[in-house]
């Protein structure tokens, strides 16, 4: 008659043997740092990881680091920052999977004492301090780096990302400044959303109604590698490509001779300066609303590292 | 044997029926206890326990709607999709600056129309099995969303809107903190599962839904129209998606494109937890609500004890294929004679 | 009050094709009141087909159907219930994961009102159930019992209880105790006889 109870029993105690990986109690300060995805499988969340930690080690606090099981799963990501709160942590750095779904979450932090920094994504939240790429800086150091290569007054273009998004517009209007400032004539703007086929038509459409096309800027990696492949195509291997985001297939490219340069963020700054201001915070102190992690120009030269 | 251990025996089997019954609840009792046990000064704090319901009411309706399909001997693989479809021109005519009871009422359509097709494609088109069609729709639902919304997220709706999902009942008038409010949500659980509870156990259509999946032909041959009920089925659970939508706009403020993805898996789950059968005509209500709340628990517990994400997964998995195995060996003592 | 022979049940030429197969064809047939009709014939002659056309699961191709000399169209079972005819089938038709009495009510549920709303009224489904039972002398633990939990003697007995419980005019029986063993067979049989006594008419269909 015990089968059941057997079982029963037997699945009481597998629940607390995994249950009993818990995490003991102490006085240091909890910061509780929210990721949008798992760092394993994507570099730059795992490189946000390695700061937050090695961060955490240093200033001696308790990290408590928790990702959703994929990127894209707000709910899930929801869950973990209420259940979190509800047991108590002394800050919160959010990289928000949903800004607007996370808003109200964030009010009630702040409301219950927890002060709050965005990282990597900027929140709604009025008064919540944002630290991350500053995208319109980035993208200017793409443009200096093409108004280096090219002579003045060559032909010039953008492919943009999802214009409804910031960090698009951001990224465009830096490389307008950009190519303003030192003389280029820019030809096109256009949106490929962020989509490697998309890059690809749109600039097959793009070097057919200018030919003398010498540079073009792409707001992230795979709609550049897209624009390659269109180049490619028209055996117009000479014209300069310029990405952003340093993905591993863009420093493949690079190596390659296709691709010539990429903008990389500092994700391990996001890690590491997440922690350090939600600690700041967390004892009191006052922090900037923005706060730069850092982009670095990304060629031949260095583009082993981001492989 | 003996005759003590035939008494031994008897006393077990009249005890198997109140297994069937409410082995579910031990359980998640069980699991209570051990999260109060391991987390003692936060899993039962007022925050917590109202966490896990907020938590689980969208899941929860979803769930809901599954179960009677289920209860059919079909499948909805569709519901993350209604909910997301719904969700989408929720946002759209909130967004066209629709009055608020217009915007919510309609989720509640869209959701109830989406089912609607369903159940006439299954018995219209005459579907070899419900998988089929609510696998297309799965797509189907889901690209309309994004077609109707260009893949983007669209934010920010009034408080009305937003009551159901976010909504707070004050009980500072019971002497209680501010903070110990009671959310909106927890309430609709409530009564959303009373009512469903009455319509499958007192009403006809209810029995007829247990006879289909007992026995379609038998449901026939009595006289019932089988593709009607199923058509009702299809519909209700469509409409329960919607209210599922209704709940997490409120809860996110935003209608995103990832809203619902795999939950329809999460649904079939808490199902199947709390002792349905895919074969048809088994289980309860309170089953459901238990399977769903034993997946919300198990999903805070981890996620208080700082186990991460890819451990949950596992363990949710295991849970599924111990409490099917917990129904196979109650079906063994139950043939027993 | 019909009277003892009077007309019950015609069959007029009727014909059933399932695709290009014809499994009926240009059959006649008449049931009077009392009378015991038994339809006799090899596997695959269309006996079943034949019920299954009288009961208003299937629709005939040709021919029709006339009761006490009216022409009927049934379109469900449901239609033929409502004229009096019951059909006990080969394969039951009964839901195991219902009670007994759940069955027999199955699709005719007693009702309770409550304003516009109607619910299930179990105490009277309990109390007609083991008053039904009890008259056919059916010996089972419990209305309350699943149909699932029965031997196969049972469950025929709750078919053929299912079939006699709303003052049927005739009983058509589909194999009535193919599937059963012998011992079994003795007890639906004395069954069939006590309906007999009750003045019940029906039509056995049995190779």
């Amino acid at each position: 008659m015990s089968k059941l109870f057997k079982l029963i029993g037997a699945f009481t105690a597998s629940v607390f043997l995994l249950l009993s990986i818990t995490t003991s109690v102490s006085a240091e300060k909890k910061i509780l740092f929210s990721i949008k995805g798992p760092g394993s499988g994507n570099p730059f969340w795992a490189s946000v990881t390695k700061g937050a930690e090695e961060e955490a080690a240093k200033l001696g606090v308790k990290l408590i680091l928790i990702a959703p099981p994929q990127e894209g799963d707000v709910q899930a990501q929801i869950n973990q920052v209420e259940d979190q709160l509800a047991k108590g942590v002394d800050a919160l750095a959010l990289a928000p999977g949903d800004p607007n779904a996370f808003a109200p979450i964030v009010d009630d932090a702040i409301k219950s004492g927890v002060p709050v920094v965005f990282v990597d994504t900027k929140g709604i939240n009025e008064g919540v301090t944002f630290i991350g790429t500053n995208n319109m800086n980035g993208a200017e150091l793409a443009a200096k780096f093409i108004c280096d290569k090219t002579p003045k007054g060559s032909d010039v273009a953008i492919l943009t990302g999802i214009e409804s998004q910031s960090t698009a517009l951001l990224r465009r209007d830096g490389a307008i400044k950009g190519f303003k400032n030192c003389g280029l004539n820019l030809v096109a703007t256009q949106t490929a959303e962020w989509d490697t086929a998309k890059g690809r038509s749109v600039t097959e459409s793009i070097i057919l109604k200018n030919p003398n096309i010498k540079a073009i800027f792409a707001s992230n990696d795979n709609m550049g590698l897209g624009a390659m492949q269109a180049l490619k195509d028209a055996d117009m291997n000479d014209v300069i490509v310029v990405g952003f985001d340093a993905t591993p297939d863009a420093a493949t490219s690079i190596l390659k001779g296709e691709m010539t340069a990429t903008i990389a963020q500092f994700s391990y700054n996001m890690g590491a300066y997440g922690v350090k201001y939600a600690l700041e915070l967390a004892n009191g102190g006052s922090i900037d609303p923005n706060i730069d992690t850092g982009t670095q120009l990304v060629t031949k030269a260095n583009a082993n590292d981001f492989k | 044997m003996d005759s003590k251990d035939q008494d031994k025996d008897s006393l077990y089997l009249k005890l198997i029926p109140y297994f069937e019954k409410y082995g579910i609840l031990l359980l998640l009792v069980i699991m209570i206890v051990v999260m109060h046990f391991l987390q003692p000064d936060v899993f039962l704090s007022w925050r917590n326990v109202t966490n896990v319901f907020k938590q689980i009411s969208w899941q929860s309706m979803l769930a809901l709607g599954v179960f009677m399909v289920i209860v059919t001997a079909g499948i909805d693989l569709s519901v993350g999709s209604i909910m997301m479809l719904s969700l989408m021109i929720l946002a759209i005519v909130a967004k066209a600056g629709a009055p608020w009871y217009i915007v919510v009422i309609t989720p509640l359509i869209a959701g109830f129309l989406c089912g609607l097709f369903n159940g006439l494609g299954i018995t219209l088109l005459r579907m070899p099995h419900p998988f089929i069609m609510t696998l297309g729709t799965l797509y189907i639902f889901r690209g309309t969303g994004n077609l109707i919304s260009g893949g983007t997220p669209i934010s920010g709706f009034t408080d009305e809107v937003r009551y159901l999902g976010h909504g707070r009942i004050d009980l500072t008038w019971l002497g209680l903190e501010k903070s110990q409010y009671l959310p909106v949500s927890l309430v609709l659980i409530a009564i959303v599962y009373i009512i469903f509870w009455i319509f499958m156990n007192k009403t006809r259509t209810g029995k007829w839904i247990y006879a289909i999946g007992g026995n379609p032909n038998a449901a026939r041959a009595s006289g019932i129209n089988v593709n009607k009920i199923l058509v009702i089925v299809y519909s209700l659970c469509g409409f329960l998606s919607g209210i599922g939508a209704l709940i997490l706009a409120g809860r996110t403020d935003s209608g995103y494109p990832n809203a619902g993805l795999q939950s329809e898996l999460d649904a079939i789950a808490a199902c199947i937890i709390g002792g349905a059968s895919f074969f048809g005509g088994r289980g309860t209500v309170l089953g459901v609500f238990a399977g769903v709340m034993i997946m919300g628990i198990l999903r805070n517990g981890l996620n208080l004890m700082d186990v991460s994400s890819f451990w949950q997964q596992v363990l949710i998995g295991s849970i599924i294929v111990l409490a099917v195995y917990v129904d196979v060996l109650r079906r063994d003592f139950g043939t027993r004679k | 009050m019909s009277s003892a022979n009077q007309l019950l049940l015609e069959a007029k030429n009727v014909t059933k094709y399932f695709g290009t197969i014809t499994a009926l064809e240009n059959v006649n047939l008449k049931i009077h009141a009392g009378e015991c009709l038994g339809v006799v014939g090899d596997n695959g002659a269309g006996k079943t087909t034949l019920m299954k056309v009288l009961s208003g699961l299937y629709k005939p191709s040709a021919g029709s159907l006339h009761f006490e000399g009216k022409e009927k169209v049934l379109e469900s079972p449901r239609d033929s219930q409502n004229l009096g005819l019951e059909m006990v089938y080969q394969d039951l038709a009964l839901a195991g994961n219902l009670p007994i009495g759940e069955n027999i009510f199955l699709g005719r549920e007693p009702t309770t009102n409550l304003g516009l709303l109607k619910f299930l009224d179990y105490k009277k489904i309990k109390e007609l159930t083991e008053a039904h039972l009890g008259k056919l002398k059916i010996n089972v633990k419990s209305a309350d019992q699943k149909v699932e939990e029965l031997s196969g003697g049972q469950r025929q007995a709750v078919a053929i209880a299912r079939s006699t419980a709303f003052n049927a005019k005739v009983v058509i029986m589909d194999e009535p105790t193919a599937a059963l063993a012998i011992k079994e067979v003795g007890k639906v049989l004395d069954l069939i006889n006590s309906l007999k006594k009750n003045w019940r008419r029906r039509n056995c269909d049995q190779s």
